[in-house]
């Protein structure tokens, strides 16, 4: 648990100078590996370039069934890392890799959760479902049973044939968090897919997540600002600010937990107060 | 699941009657009888030739049954109407698609159809005349003009403003780009589609009647321009209350295609 290079001495925090953390398996099924990633947008006028660099020298590796928290302010860069390991985002320059395979576009290995649910308004919960599976290219004669499988897997065996405006915003999340297991992906990526509900609500959602994780292990990269809920979920929680890595936290803390024993287990006290500390 | 779903099957009987009876129905029907009301003191104390009253047009409608000059106006009016409308829809859908989803395209057409989009179409009916002659031909091009550009920019307006959420998700599960227009694009462009239609169909019976008033020799606007010429004011009125029947006909019709095709937009609250 304590580190013994010797230069922490107190909790748990590893210092990442050189900005990686370098795990041998990182090209296994799931795995994920991102070198000197960076992205820059561009805004010319007439008179000046304008260049905003969201993403600098970000070097990262995700174990297969790893489950990793990106944290920092907003602005910060957690998004476009997400969207460039989706494929939805070109990066400006560096690369990364899912499962060894190097990322040039979407693919059905990886699927996004997204902040807004994006949920199709004209299809039901399970038509829902049954686009993505068409979309990713699940035979049509599989597609309706695999997704009232997951659509039951969320919990919300009585709302098939209801439309999304018809559901409540952390039903519509779920119906998004079924939709990305619905095509079996091994690398989940979560947008703050609870950023937008009401407390409660997160909280009955982040235990469902954790439930619905412990029966089937995926690699998940969670994006959140929430140090409570990086620490309810993650195995470890990787630290950003200003477009760069600044340093990744391994969670000691075993699974299950439960918000109410991580509010008196002492390292989750000690490592929510670093935490808090470099944000 | 905390969450109670009820379901209660409603007998046809309760349906129709729901529909059919309500409140709104009850206050139209009042201002509809008021207007006529009102109408018919105005027609009276002015006499037919200024204002002929509703009590007439029944006489006069009966009068233009027997000798078919109604019946055949309608139609011939009609027929140039749907041709029209239907080639309206066809290509300002199929254009406002191609603009919206292929930006190059937008970027070459988008200053013509803004350029054309304020053109007095009733202006060119002329030069139509000259080219296309006083047939049906010419009235067709009027209808067609006329309201063309209303369903095509709306659709093209439509396209834009998909959320482009929804295009992230349909990428994000590795959708093609056909996938992405047919499984999404098209139907979130409905709303918009529809709207269309409804400014567009209205601009059409405008279009048609414009154009058989210019010729003077057809249809409901030509007959129109006939029966102001005889100074029957009761036959102009049966006309234009044909003419506005045609209108809230088509309307309707729209708004049940759009019912049918987009049955998730209905209110649910109760």
């Amino acid at each position: 648990m304590a580190s013994p290079s010797g230069q922490m001495p107190v909790g748990v925090v590893r210092s990442v100078a050189s900005g990686t953390r370098l795990a041998s398996h990182d090209n296994e099924p799931g795995g994920i590996r991102i070198r000197d990633l960076a992205q820059t947008y561009e805004r010319v006028t007439a008179r000046e370039i304008v260049r905003t660099h969201a993403l600098r020298n970000v070097n990262l590796d995700v174990a297969p069934k790893e489950f990793v928290c990106l944290i920092g302010p907003s602005g910060c860069g957690k998004t476009t890392i997400l969207k460039i390991i989706a494929g939805l985002l070109r990066p400006t320059s560096g690369e990364v890799s899912v499962s060894g395979k190097r990322v040039t576009g979407p693919g059905t290995d990886r699927a996004t959760v997204f902040q807004t649910p994006g949920l199709m308004p004209w299809r039901s919960v399970v038509d829902n479902v049954v686009l993505a599976l068409e979309f990713a290219g699940t035979p049509r004669g599989q597609r309706r049973d695999q997704a009232i499988h997951y659509v039951d897997r969320v919990g919300l065996s009585e709302f098939y044939d209801h439309y999304p405006a018809e559901l409540s915003g952390g039903m519509q999340q779920r119906v998004g968090i079924a939709r990305a297991l619905a095509i079996e992906p091994q690398v989940l990526l979560m947008d703050e897919p609870f950023g937008a509900l009401d407390a409660i609500t997160r909280g009955h959602m982040q235990s469902e997540l954790l439930r619905i994780w412990e029966q089937e292990k995926k690699t998940v990269v969670f994006v959140t600002h929430s140090i409570d809920e990086a620490l309810l979920l993650s195995d470890r929680i990787v630290v950003m600010k200003d477009g760069t890595v600044v340093t990744t936290v391994e969670v000691p803390i075993e699974q299950p937990r439960t918000r109410e024993s991580l509010l008196e287990h002492k390292d989750a006290i000690e490592l929510r107060r670093e935490l808090i500390e470099m944000l | 699941m905390a969450i109670a779903v009820e379901r209660i099957q409603i007998p046809l009987r309760v349906a129709i009657r729901k529909g059919v009876i309500s409140w709104e129905r009850l206050v139209q029907l009042l201002l509809l009888v008021a207007l006529l009301a009102v109408w018919e003191i105005a027609g009276r104390r002015l006499g037919d030739f200024f204002l002929a009253p509703p009590s007439s047009l029944l006489d006069a409608t009966r009068e233009m049954l027997a000798s078919g000059e109604l019946v055949s106006a309608t139609l011939d009016s009609l027929e140039s109407l749907a041709i029209g409308f239907g080639l309206c829809a066809l290509v300002g859908i199929g254009l406002g698609y191609l603009m919206g989803w292929y930006r190059p395209v937008a970027r070459v057409l988008d200053p013509f159809v803004s350029a054309a989009y304020v053109v007095p179409v009733a202006a060119l009916v002329p030069v139509l005349i000259i080219w296309f002659g006083l047939g049906f031909q010419s009235r067709v091009i009027v209808v067609f003009l006329f309201a063309v550009f209303e369903v095509l920019v709306s659709t093209y307006t439509g396209v834009k403003n998909v959320d482009p959420m929804l295009i992230d998700v349909g990428r994000s599960f590795n959708a093609g780009r056909m996938k992405l227009f047919r499984k999404i694009v098209f139907f979130a462009s409905l709303p918009y589609i529809f709207a269309g239609l409804r400014m567009g169909a209205a601009r059409a019976i405008k279009g048609m009647v414009v154009a058989e008033l210019l010729f003077a020799v057809t249809g409901l606007g030509g007959a129109i321009q006939t029966a102001a010429n005889y100074y029957r004011t009761d036959k102009v009125f049966v006309y234009i209350i044909v003419i506005s029947i045609i209108g809230i006909a088509m309307a309707a019709a729209i708004q049940l295609l759009e019912r049918l095709a987009t049955p998730w937009r209905q209110e649910r609250s109760s």
